[in-house]
């Protein structure tokens, strides 16, 4: 049995490495610009998070339905989220990438990201999207929590982020318990 | 191994018993040993490999999202396992993101980890595992965990000690017992092995073992008891029959010793009687001899051989001798005569023998083949030279004899034409008188014409007269005649003195080709007055080629035999006026030459006809023959010629003697001379 476990584990470990070439880690590519950085930063946090999160499956026209990133960001890091998760997939659906300006485009997203810029739109959005299976990650930890399930925060200069578990369970999506384990606060109002 | 067959039964049974326990025993817990290290070794792997798994799905997270602390806090969990030494995660990239190591070497477990593949490697010392780290179908790093083998070992060790004191402890047990249970089987075997001892040192055939149980130990007793019982029986039956025997040798050797006086008697007889018969023999004049026909070597020869032939005997004992000693010319036949021996049981050979003084003494053996089935040929040697002389002066003899008593006849032959050439040169003696005068009478009366002194008329009356009384026509008429007559005759004279000459022909040595139909003619005319007057004779005279013969020796056969049928003709028809025929045959035949002379007399009656060709044997009164023309016939033909001669005679008819000569004869033996 334990034979038959390496075989397979040691399969799978090859067959990884061989087609993770294109490397995108939370410390992959840094670059001497701060802000790029955490740019970066938060945009492979943004694909991890669809990894330890789950979508009810009825928020999918079809199982190869598109798994859709509504970002309000400027161009710079719309560029950088298209370039994490290109060719990369949630369960079946591939991943895109929308930059979105009216706040009732929302609910057309799985996962809603709203830039420090875009805060003050966070509530409205909210609003928009809510008891519906979208996921909303905003910026600021000060101006308005506003209803945003996840909000980045900067913690020693690195990058962590905060769930409100009670906004999780309103949309619907499903927050794994490692994921829980490492958010800052967990907000269970 | 040669000391463990010589163990007394009881060791050696305790030992075979403790061997087999002790192997199957180490071979047992050996098994189980290694089967619970196995065991454990795999329980470990899957112990370690399942925390790895475990470790791996949950630092994922902390992984993913670069908090190491959190990952710290996922693998400080392992620090309740005493087993496990120590673990590491590293990220995609290879890179140690935290590492667990409670009194370890940090930089050496990580680096151990980063070098080895996904899977399992067991050290000598420790177990390490690595597994990938995978988030949303993604590998997003690996763990690495290091577990201990030292308790393994302990435990494998413990096994060992706790085999070792089973064992030890097992064979001090089996010992007692198999001791204990053997003696069972044993004691019985040793009592009867002392027994046995006791039987063959004493004899004691009396003695019998005891008997403890019924099993096989019982019956072998049983068996042994039986045996002892049956050979103290047959012991006292050998004792009997020994001291009948050893009457009966006695008895026995008594009759040997008078058998043996009276042997040492007739030894001594026949020793006597020896003696008498080899002087006997050894005073013949034959000598007696045996050979190995192989080695061609005189095993015996009598001593008379150096009386006779001046060789000491031992000299027949060397090899080669007996060959040497043979004339060149007759070793083929010697060597033919024993080829033929074996089929023909006994032969007889006659040979040339050289002499001590060098001459040669012709031997006639009688050969044999030794009786007692040795290839051994025995012989007797019998010197006829003297008799080989005498045959041939008495052949010389006859010849002279025949000649002689033909001289009558053929002087009679020659008689007849010499008188009529007498009584033809008397006519003509006559006639050339009666010419003479009458040629006288011619020139008288030419003269007296010439002169004128008679009329021609009165002439011519007178000569007529003359001639008349000359009988000048008589005269003319048969003189040719006379002279003719006188030449014929002349020439028979002359063809009877060339026949005699022919006859005569002096005796060679050596064989030459001759004209046989020519020495038939010949040989019948200077016969002619012995058959002329009771019979005729009728050749029939093939085209011969030349013959090899000793011619004049062939002459006088024919002639004897042309003889002896004008003597069977005449006492035939003595009495009446009919004539009988000789009628001479010859014709090639095959690679020989017949010549078949036949009469028409009475023939050969047929009690004497198998003796007609010994010497001296004769039917005819004394003076007209010897007995001895068929004898020397048959000489000549068969033993000088190696022809044949066969007669075949019926009585009343006639007689034909039928002669072979072979055209290609073998080397023929020389005539004495």
């Amino acid at each position: 049995m334990a034979l038959l476990n390496v075989g397979i584990w040691s399969r799978v470990a090859a067959g990884l490495l061989l087609g993770c070439t294109l490397a995108v880690g939370p410390t992959a590519a840094a670059a001497a610009d701060g802000v790029s950085r955490e740019r970066q930063i938060k945009a492979a946090f943004l694909y991890n998070f669809t990894k330890f999160i789950d979508w009810p499956e009825n928020s999918f026209a079809a199982a190869d339905s598109p798994f859709v990133i509504g970002a309000y960001c400027d161009e710079l890091m719309c560029a950088e989220l298209e370039r994490v998760v290109a060719g990369r997939k949630v369960g079946t659906h591939p991943i895109v990438v929308r930059r979105l300006a009216d706040d009732a485009q929302a609910p057309s997203a799985h996962l809603v990201y709203v830039c420090a810029h875009e805060s003050r739109r966070v509530a409205a959005i909210a609003e928009q999207v809510a008891a519906q299976p979208v996921l909303t990650v905003s910026e600021s930890e000060t101006s308005a929590r506003g209803g945003a399930t996840i909000v980045f925060v900067l913690v020693d200069d690195k990058v962590r982020f905060e769930i409100d578990a009670a906004s999780a369970e309103r949309a619907t999506v499903k927050i794994s318990a490692q994921l829980m384990k490492l958010a800052r606060s967990v907000h269970r109002s | 191994m040669r000391r463990f067959r010589n163990l007394k039964i009881q060791p050696k049974l305790t030992l075979i018993t403790m061997l087999v326990a002790g192997v199957a025993l180490l071979l047992v817990s050996s098994i189980l040993a290694v089967n619970q290290h196995v065991t454990e070794r795999s329980n470990l792997l899957d112990q370690v490999t399942t925390t790895a798994a475990i470790l791996a799905d949950n630092s994922a997270a902390a992984l993913s999202f670069d908090d190491q602390a959190s990952a710290a806090q996922t693998l400080a969990g392992l620090r309740a396992d005493k087993g496990i030494l120590g673990a590491a995660v590293y990220d995609r990239a290879g890179r140690r993101f935290v590492v667990l190591c409670d009194g370890c070497d940090e930089g050496e477990l990580v680096s151990r980890g980063a070098t080895m593949t996904p899977g399992h490697r067991f050290g000598r010392e420790v177990l390490e595992v690595v597994a990938p780290i995978v988030a949303g179908g993604e590998r997003i790093g690996r763990i690495y965990v290091q577990a201990d083998l030292n308790p393994l070992r302990r435990r494998l060790w413990r096994y060992g000690a706790i085999i070792a004191v089973g064992m030890l402890t097992a064979s001090v047990v089996a010992f007692v017992l198999s001791s204990r249970m053997l003696a069972a089987v044993t004691s019985p075997i040793s009592h009867l092995a002392r027994v046995v001892r006791r039987v063959a040192v004493r004899k004691n055939y009396s003695l019998r073992a005891l008997k403890h149980s019924d099993d096989e130990l019982g019956a072998l007793i049983d068996g042994f008891n039986d045996m002892l019982g049956e050979i103290q029986a047959r012991d006292h039956a050998l004792r009997e029959a020994h001291d009948t025997l050893e009457a009966r040798v006695e008895e026995r050797t008594q009759s040997l010793r008078r058998e043996i006086a009276v042997r040492e008697q007739v030894e001594a007889a026949l020793r006597g009687e020896r003696g008498f018969l080899k002087a006997l023999i050894e005073n013949l004049h034959a000598v007696p001899w045996e050979m190995d026909p192989d080695q061609r070597v005189c095993t015996y020869i009598g001593p008379q051989v150096e009386r006779q032939w001046g060789w000491p005997t031992q000299r027949f004992a060397a090899t080669g001798f007996l060959v040497e000693c043979i004339h060149e010319s007759d070793r083929a036949a010697f060597d033919d005569a024993l080829r033929r021996l074996p089929q023909a049981g006994a032969l007889e050979l006659e040979l040339r023998i050289r002499r001590g003084d060098g001459g040669y003494a012709y031997v006639r053996n009688l050969l044999s083949l030794g009786s007692d089935g040795r290839s051994a040929v025995r012989g007797i040697g019998i010197d006829v030279t003297a008799q080989k002389k005498l045959e041939d002066e008495l052949r010389q003899a006859q010849k002279l004899e025949s000649v002689g008593r033909l001289a009558a006849g053929i002087a009679h032959e020659i008689n007849t034409p010499v008188q009529y050439v007498n009584d033809s040169c008397h006519f003509l003696r006559d006639a050339v008188a009666d010419l003479h005068r009458l040629v006288h009478h011619y020139r008288a009366a030419v003269q007296s014409l010439a002169v004128g002194a008679a009329a021609p008329q009165d002439v011519l009356e007178e000569l007529r007269a003359a001639e008349e009384s000359a009988d000048l026509g008589y005269l003319l008429d048969h003189m040719p005649s006379a002279l003719d007559n006188a030449l014929d005759g002349l020439q028979r004279v002359a063809t009877i003195v060339r026949s005699m000459k022919e006859f005569a022909h002096p005796a060679r040595k050596q064989q030459s080709h001759a004209d046989i139909n020519r020495a038939i003619v010949s040989t019948l005319t200077i016969a002619r007055n012995e058959y002329k007057y009771v019979a005729d004779v009728h050749t029939d005279l093939g085209e011969l080629p030349p013959v090899p013969c000793y011619l004049g020796d062939l002459n006088q056969v024919i002639l004897n035999i042309v003889v002896n049928a004008a003597h069977a003709i005449e006492d035939a028809v003595r009495g009446s006026d009919r004539r009988g025929v000789i009628s001479v045959r010859t014709a090639v035949d095959g690679d020989a030459v017949a010549i078949a002379i036949a009469d028409t007399g009475n023939g050969i009656p047929e009690q004497i006809r198998h003796r007609i060709f010994d010497p001296f044997f004769t039917t005819k009164e004394v003076g007209r023959g010897t007995g001895q023309g068929l004898a020397i016939a048959h000489t000549i033909v068969v033993e000088r010629h190696r022809g044949s001669i066969e007669v075949d005679s019926r009585t009343g008819e006639g007689t034909t003697f039928t002669i072979r000569l072979p055209l290609n004869p073998p080397t023929a033996m020389e005539m004495f001379t």
